[in-house]
């Protein structure tokens, strides 16, 4: 089926595809079987040494409640989609990683049986992900001893390792992932001593902070960050102090806290280093800027799930993914979309919106329906979000809260005739 | 808000029998949706809940459950022998009580199992004889080492 | 090991094993003696990374001697040794008409020492030269001979092509006492006795404490702190050292690129007691991007990876170089006080450090008949073409597997790295020999499958692998009584 060159002395491999699904996590599962749908041939190339990519670390619960109607853990969701995808005769490559991808779609990854292989697609999916930010990149001040780790570092060391990375933590980051990890260090027998939310509200979802921490009595403290860590080998004590609404420490707030370990759970950034080789622009979301097929400025090449944006809920990253796995079948069968704008229609978030996803609408539909996801800047209730051309509001909806934590999807009907180059979007008090 | 069926069923319930003592209070959140409403739970003189705050009857239901018997999923992992991981993602498929979790732990820290697993093997039943099994998280196949 | 050397050399960072590297060409029993466990883990870690001009040092110093001595020399040190050196040319960056009377005044000092130079005032020069230089500029003193190196490679590759010839390395072995015997010295390093007719001195922030154990007490070193903030790959692509006007004892903030397109910010300088901490400060973080932003405005502290702090020796021979065989304690040599621009002069130091042995101490100096220059460095995926690295893959299917997907780091590159000679058996010394953990992930990636390759390599428990030194073991045990692993198989 695939065309398997093999040179007599390096070991080099060609594959030549219809659709390529770059990350076999949730999002290159739904994008592939989508693809595959259409018909099409589709390899998905993986990393790590089986499919499901985050998901099998996530052993919690709350996964699925939108997509499946169910409430599944982590492994269980990506176990669905990964016996979906036994019954096909997608192409797996496990154990194998990207090096290289160029913008007319050619593959290069690295495999240590087969060797260095080179896939030439007609469409490829970036289903990549995200990495965590680390306290580097927040600047935390103080020694660099053994013993801070990111959280997701540690999830995957005790959920599929069964390593034990400390005794007594102390958490930055309120997040679900921060909440998660506090109850599952608890679980195991580690020390939670506290956690760290830099803002005034908890970052996660009640339910989390509810069975997470106040279920076994670990301290959240709001307004709140590490402004020190101490210690020479091992971490020894780290230093939490009180921050202004600036985000700036207080003088005089500062606490010692002794542990042994310090996690940072400080945020997610999509992981689109092969996106950038392939000449893939960057919008604020710090994933590719896309149009309404959720493709990049190349074209052929879509990106969708966790290297897109950053979602919350998987169910939207498996919704996402199913529409560029079909976008991107589409593109490979050469399937004619409708004329393209002279400018394409560019979406602008203004008031209170953090980023608006598609970045751009670039063809002629009479009308259409897009889905558009976007999130706060700041948390508000009882508030209207419009969508906003020629100095009309064209459509509205309400929504009794808005939190940064939360993604914010609408499908909107888009009326060509009625859109001028640009559609700004507002989240604001409803009256 | 009208009383409902559930709503009759609930004062019959008696706080007493959970252990609760007469005239015991506690407030807290409700998870059940975005509104995250304030609730809050009393014991009447007869032994009656009263619960206040809710906006729906999911929120009542929880409320009620959440003041007498706080229940929760277990979630944890459990060593496996020759699987391609050293430990499977385990599951309770029903909620247990939450003041049985470190019990519940305690039992399942001291299983192996063996693979291969399917996801959704019962790998304890009536764990506690609580009426809720184990179950397995994933498939987990025999490692090739 | 053994026990008795003609030579003994304290201190593991670039002088020390600029200094190994030059004697091992010489029929000295020569041993290398660190504290921590790998050679560059003090001041050599922690630094600019910068081989300067020279025309910075006070006229008539050591530093100035040995600066514009060193710089030269690394060319030729490069194609022996290889590793990373760019000669990239530095800037100082007047953003005021006051300041170019300043610029004038190096640019003199530049021209005594023979250092080519020039000051542009061509703005239009200047931006086709560095497009990320600020608007306020009005003028540079550019100097071409300025670099950039990779310290952690060059220290490396000192030592291994020192061991390479002979040179015996001891690590974790602080030095806790030496005795003065008649024609030899007694030093007991951790808990090994060594006698060397000869000591060198190159202890960091540390030589006036070894320097007394002999009872030399005419100098003292005080530790001065510089840190760093290191942003990713492509924040700024500079093209260009950047320097600010320089202020009477220091060189200032700086912002430079590095040998592997990061970009550094800092250091800033402030005295302390303590010769061990190295931790960065709030205060210290925010002076040095302050710093930055008078150069750079726009400077991205949103990229930011990474921040840390390094301690340089400033003695109080008015915070020169200390060069010298000891006048009272025969057969003692300090190479003492090496702050800035230490970097810039570790191979003229090693040069002087021969003359002193050879005139001073009067050492009969035989050159080893197979004294091997060149060092053969590891094959390293990054500079390989595709049919070299399926070729390789082929031969050894480690090389197919990606273990630092930031830096494209395989398993074939660290398993070597473990088992070359002055092998790597932390994870600190793989970030230094290949950089897994440099990246912007931060070793989140690497560092589960770092442990594993580690342990299966040295055959040690999981819970035994170290950052460092013993005492910095990642793993703590292992959840329900798991059993502790040496790791077999594949990664």
């Amino acid at each position: 089926m695939n065309s398997v060159t093999e040179n007599s002395e390096p070991k080099l491999n060609y594959y030549e595809t219809d659709v390529a699904i770059i990350g076999g996590g949730p999002a290159g599962l739904a994008a592939a079987l989508s693809a595959y749908k259409e018909n099409v041939k589709v390899i998905i190339i993986e990393r790590d040494f089986e499919l499901g990519g985050i998901l099998q670390q996530c052993i919690h619960n709350g996964f699925g409640l939108r997509y499946f109607k169910q409430e599944l853990t982590g492994p269980e969701y990506a176990q669905k989609f990964i016996n979906e995808i036994k019954k096909t005769n997608i192409k797996v490559l496990l154990n194998t990683m990207v090096i290289d991808l160029t913008a007319d779609k050619k593959i290069t990854a690295l495999n240590s049986e087969i060797g260095l292989i080179k896939i030439k697609a007609k469409s490829v999916v970036l289903c990549m992900g995200c990495r965590e930010r680390t306290r580097g990149a927040i600047n935390v001040p103080g020694t660099r001893p053994a013993g801070i780790y990111s959280a997701g570092m540690v999830q995957r060391l005790i959920n599929m390792e069964g390593y034990i990375p400390g005794k007594r933590v102390v958490i930055l980051g309120s997040g679900d992932i921060g909440l998660i990890m506090a109850r599952r260090l608890t679980l195991e027998g580690i020390q939670v001593v506290c956690v760290a939310e830099i803002l005034p509200y908890c970052a996660g979802l009640v339910r989390n902070r509810v069975q997470c921490l106040e279920d076994y009595n670990i301290p959240l403290l709001l307004s709140h960050t590490i402004t020190a860590i101490r210690g020479k080998n091992r971490v020894e004590e780290v230093v939490i102090s009180q921050v202004d609404d600036r985000w700036l420490p207080i003088k005089g707030t500062e606490k010692v806290f002794k542990c042994d370990t310090v996690l940072f759970s400080v945020g997610l950034i999509p992981e689109n280093e092969i996106s950038l080789k392939a000449g893939v622009i960057l919008d604020r979301t710090n994933g590719p800027a896309v149009n309404e097929y959720l493709e990049t400025n190349i074209s052929g090449i879509f990106a969708s799930g966790n290297v897109l944006q950053v979602h919350d809920l998987v169910d939207w990253v498996t919704i996402e993914s199913e529409k560029a796995g079909k976008n991107a079948a589409e593109y490979a069968k050469g399937i004619e979309r409708p004329s393209k704008l002279m400018t394409p229609i560019k979406t602008i978030p203004n008031k209170n919106v953090g980023y608006i996803l598609p970045q751009r609408i670039e063809y002629v539909d009479k009308e259409k329906l897009v889905q558009f996801s976007m999130r706060p800047r700041f948390p508000d209730k009882n508030v209207v979000v419009q969508f906003i051309s020629k100095n009309n509001v064209f459509y509205s909806k309400k929504l009794s809260h808005v939190i940064p934590s939360e993604m914010i999807n609408l499908t909107v009907n888009l009326d060509i005739a009625k859109l001028s180059d640009s559609i700004e979007v507002n989240i604001v008090p409803s009256e | 808000m009208k009383k409902t069926e559930k709503e009759k069923k609930m004062k019959k319930i008696n706080a007493l029998e959970y252990g609760k003592k007469i005239g015991e209070k506690k407030d807290f959140v409700c998870i059940i949706c975005p509104n995250s409403c304030r609730l809050s739970a009393e014991v009447g003189p007869n032994g009656d809940v009263k619960i206040n705050g809710y906006a729906c009857q999911r929120g009542l239901e929880y409320g009620t459950q959440e003041f007498l018997e706080p229940k929760r999923t277990l979630i944890t992992t459990m060593r496996i022998k020759n699987g391609v991981l050293p430990v499977l993602p385990v599951r309770s498929d029903k909620e247990l009580p939450k003041n049985k979790i470190f019990e519940a732990i305690k039992i399942i820290n001291q299983y192996e199992i063996e693979a291969p697993i399917k996801m959704g093997d019962i790998i304890i039943e009536n764990l506690l004889n609580l009426g809720v099994n184990v179950i397995a998280s994933r498939d987990m196949e025999i490692s090739k080492k | 090991m053994e026990k008795n050397y003609d030579v003994t050399i304290i201190g593991g960072g670039v002088t020390g094993t600029a200094i190994a590297r030059w004697i091992s060409r010489y029929e000295l029993k020569t041993i290398l003696i660190e504290k921590e466990e790998d050679v560059c883990s003090g001041t050599s870690k922690a630094n600019s990374g910068i081989i300067h001009a020279g025309y910075d040092p006070k006229e008539g110093t050591l530093m100035c001697e040995m600066n514009i001595k060193g710089n030269p020399m690394f060319d030729q040190a490069q194609k022996e040794l290889h590793f990373d050196f760019k000669r990239c040319g530095s800037f100082v960056i007047a953003v005021e008409e006051e300041e170019l009377k300043i610029l004038k005044k190096e640019k003199e000092k530049g021209d005594k020492r023979g250092i080519p130079g020039e000051i542009i005032t061509d703005i239009k020069r200047i931006k086709t030269m560095e497009p990320n230089i600020t608007d306020r500029v009005v003028g540079v003193y550019y100097c071409p001979t300025a670099g950039i190196v990779w310290p952690f490679g060059l220290c490396i590759s000192l030592a291994e092509n020192a061991y390479q010839n002979g040179v015996h390395f001891l690590f974790e072995s602080p030095v806790v006492e030496i005795k003065k015997k008649t024609d030899y010295f007694e030093i007991k390093a951790g808990s090994n006795t060594i006698n060397s007719k000869y000591i060198i001195n190159a202890a960091g922030v540390h030589a006036d404490l070894i320097a007394k154990m002999v009872g030399i007490n005419d100098f003292y070193i005080t530790p001065r702190t510089g840190e760093y903030i290191l942003l990713d790959k492509n924040a700024m692509n500079l093209k260009v050292i950047m320097f600010p006007i320089p202020t009477e004892y220091s060189k200032g903030i700086l912002v430079s690129p590095t040998t592997h397109g990061n970009t550094f910010i800092g250091p800033n300088s402030v005295l302390q007691d303590s010769k061990d901490d190295t931790s960065t400060t709030s205060e210290g973080l925010n002076e040095i991007i302050d710093g930055a932003r008078k150069l750079f405005p726009s400077v991205p502290i949103r990229s930011a990876i990474t921040n840390f702090a390094g301690l340089r020796a400033i003695s109080s021979r008015n915070g020169d170089f200390i060069i010298e065989a000891d006048k009272n304690v025969f057969g003692f040599v300090n190479a003492a006080g090496i702050c800035s621009p230490g970097l810039s002069s570790c191979l003229a130091i090693a040069e002087k450090i021969i003359e002193i042995l050879k005139n001073d101490i009067g050492i009969k100096l035989i050159e080893k008949p197979n004294w091997q220059p060149y060092r053969i460095p590891q094959k390293r995926l990054k500079d390989m073409n595709e049919q070299e690295l399926a070729l390789e893959i082929k031969k050894n299917p480690k090389w197919g597997r990606v273990i630092c997907r930031c830096e494209t780091v395989t398993e074939a590159e660290i398993v070597e790295a473990i088992h070359r000679p002055l092998g790597a058996h932390s994870l600190d010394m793989i970030k230094k020999r290949l950089r897994p953990g440099m990246g912007r992930c931060q070793g989140a990636f690497c560092t589960p499958k770092l442990l594993k390759i580690l342990s299966r390599e040295l055959k040690i428990p999981i819970e035994k692998v170290t950052k460092n030194i013993k005492g910095t073991e990642l793993i703590v045990g292992r959840t329900k009584n798991l059993q502790s692993i040496i790791w077999e198989g594949e990664i």
